[in-house]
């Protein structure tokens, strides 16, 4: 959990600059982007900033883990909403119809990095290969 | 798994495509229908 909370000030800058790294194919060495989508899948499946995602569960301290108490995630409770808001501002879709001008403007980053992946790691060629033989997918 | 993925004999395609599936899992609402209508 606290390796999460170093970024949640600036998570939103954070996942920014991962997709420039991602994407700005001039600029950088394929290992570097390698490891800078490892560090956009690890944001991707980190736990703590989803837990306004889940719509299903609302027990909140089922989602962090048996080892962390519930008194020390309250401690740490107006830090993890702020992280999880920037999450769901830079990834998730926009609402128009919510009352929240902040849901209406959503970037729906989870979408345009889906459509940049694909145009730029992902020939369109392959993809029925992957959907219907997915070891063939693997170069 | 951090030097499983940097391996070499890791591509980025199969990386991205790991990326891609964590993203239609968490974002599902707005993800699988782009990967239906758009790509597939």
């Amino acid at each position: 959990m606290s390796e999460a909370l170093l970024f949640h000030k600036n998570l939103g800058d954070y996942i920014h600059t991962i997709a420039q790294i991602i994407f700005r194919g001039e600029l950088h060495i394929l290992r570097v982007k390698k490891l800078a989508i490892f560090s956009m899948y690890s944001i991707v499946i980190t736990t703590i900033y989803n837990q306004g995602n889940e719509e299903s569960n609302n027990n909140r301290d089922g989602k962090i883990g048996l080892l962390i108490s519930p008194m020390k995630f309250k401690n740490f409770e107006p830090q993890l909403d702020e992280a999880a808001f920037k999450y769901r501002d830079m990834l998730d879709m926009p609402d128009p119809n919510s009352k929240d001008p902040k849901a209406q403007n959503r970037q729906d980053g989870a979408r345009q990095l889906i459509s940049l992946l694909f145009q730029n790691y992902l020939p369109l060629q392959n993809i029925e290969k992957w959907r219907d033989e997915p070891e063939n997918f693997i170069e | 798994m951090l030097e499983y993925d940097m391996d070499p004999e890791m591509t980025i395609s199969l990386l991205s495509f790991q990326l891609i599936d964590k993203l239609i899992e968490k974002f599902y609402s707005t993800t699988f229908p782009f990967i239906q209508n758009q790509l597939l």
